[in-house]
């Protein structure tokens, strides 16, 4: 009887785990099947050392959709597993107690990409909402790639979250810099003046800028903008 | 001697006046019966010691449901032996389904706050390219899943403007348009696009979950 039972209870577990492994079902149909064989040992890998698996799908369907043949589509999803894996490893050193989601995990990624380093993103921790930093990480990103020094970049950010500003808002950052760089010289120029239209708070000492301007609902115009 | 009811006797024999001796016969027997009702009350009554056999016996005797049968058969405490190899497999067992979830979250999509941004609701965001001679423009991206099939967007009457309303969840995306079914192209209006390692170039969405 007692044999029995825990029988029951192997199977009635094993059945429970068939949802998870059964979860790329939908990566399965889509992809043509040299292309699921040459990416599954990547996407295995990812899958035991727990990376955020959705940015790895997202690229090989992106590959996929664009015609790429399976040897290309490979190596550009091999690197982009070791770039998050990197990401993730270097976000832990610098924050050791930290549970790190997998969009913050691909925004750090973004954000690192264009040189900031992890101990500066470590920073926007220090004020960190109830909800992702994944936006926050990915700004500071954009900001650097539009020539914003790291270090500015990362203080703008944390000083919105630290005031509370509109999420909302910081995401339109960049375009709303690309605006501006339109008529401005200089990125750190084009920066406060996007600020000021968005009303983000401005952090002291920021290229001299007010600090402690008030937040506000931005206007949205313009292409890939929420609130349409 | 007085000719007492037999309410004034028990009045006299409650006041003490008289004794039980001197009430009538029927009334003294009456009240023996009464003694002897409260002596048996006062006395410790012990249930015999073969009572809780019997009864156990009874209750084992009627048939048990196969659901109680289960409840019991999972409530009672016993001693399990394992193997060493049993033990192991259930521990092997055990890692492999923690593995298989993914980002090696118990529960997908709970347990952590920051996950929150992907489980927002979508954000109904507008998208607009300009494509003169064009004959039909379409909108996809990660969100989506790369579809091919896409988005179709709508051409503004007497222009070159095309535009859709879509509901994107939050979060930070790569998108791009496709112009005639076949042409690639990054939104202009969306600043410097990102290389997107296939020799192309994705835009760059960045949508913060709903503020209340």
């Amino acid at each position: 009887m007692m044999r029995r039972g825990i029988l029951w209870l192997a199977v009635l577990f094993l059945v429970g785990t068939f949802p998870a492994a059964g979860q790329d079902t939908d990566l399965e149909s889509r992809l043509p099947p040299e292309v699921l064989s040459a990416v599954q040992p990547i996407l295995d890998a990812a899958r035991r050392d727990s990376l955020p698996l959705a940015p790895l799908e997202s690229k090989i369907l992106e590959g996929v959709a664009k015609g790429v043949p399976a040897q290309r589509i490979v190596p550009v999803t091999q690197r982009l597993a070791d770039e998050l894996r990197t990401t993730r490893e270097l976000l832990r050193e610098a924050l050791p107690s930290a549970a790190l989601a997998g969009g913050e995990v691909s925004g750090a990624a973004l954000a690192m990409r264009q040189g900031v380093p992890p101990g500066q993103l470590a920073r926007l921790w220090e004020n960190r909402p109830a909800h992702s930093l994944e936006i926050p990480l990915a700004v500071v990103g954009e900001l650097a790639r539009r020539g914003i020094p790291a270090e500015e970049a990362v203080e703008v950010m944390r000083h919105a979250l630290q005031t509370g500003a509109s999420m909302s808002a910081a995401a339109q950052l960049p375009s709303r810099m690309d605006l501006s760089m339109t008529g401005a010289p200089a990125p750190q120029a084009a920066l406060l003046e996007a600020l000021r239209t968005l009303g983000i708070p401005i952090p002291p000492h920021a290229g001299g800028g007010r600090p402690g301007s008030p937040p506000g609902r931005p206007p949205g115009v313009g292409g890939g903008l929420p609130g349409g | 001697m007085m000719n007492r009811t037999n309410d004034e006797h028990l009045d006299a024999y409650l006041t003490g006046d008289v004794s039980l001796e001197d009430l009538p016969e029927a009334l003294q027997a009456e009240e023996r019966l009464l003694f002897g009702a409260m002596a048996m009350l006062r006395e410790d009554v012990r249930a015999p010691a073969s009572l809780k056999g019997a009864v156990m016996a009874e209750i084992a005797r009627r048939p048990r449901s196969r659901w109680r049968a289960m409840v019991d058969w999972l409530v009672r405490p016993r001693t399990v032996r394992l193997s060493p190899a049993m033990g192991l497999g259930f521990a092997v067992a055990a890692v492999a389904v923690l593995a298989l979830l993914p980002d090696g979250r118990l529960i997908p999509g709970s347990g952590d706050p920051a996950a929150a941004v992907s489980e927002a609701a979508p954000v109904l965001t507008r998208f607009v390219f300009v494509a003169p001679e064009a004959s039909q423009v379409t909108l996809t991206g990660d969100w989506v899943s790369w579809d091919t099939e896409g988005i179709r967007l709508t051409q503004l009457r007497g222009s070159d403007v095309w535009t859709v309303d879509v509901p994107v969840p939050p979060g930070v995306h790569e998108y791009s348009f496709i112009v005639d079914g076949s042409e690639w192209r990054p939104d202009p209006l969306a600043g410097e696009p990102v290389d997107d390692g296939f020799g192309r170039a994705n835009s760059v969405l960045m949508v913060a979950a709903s503020e209340a």
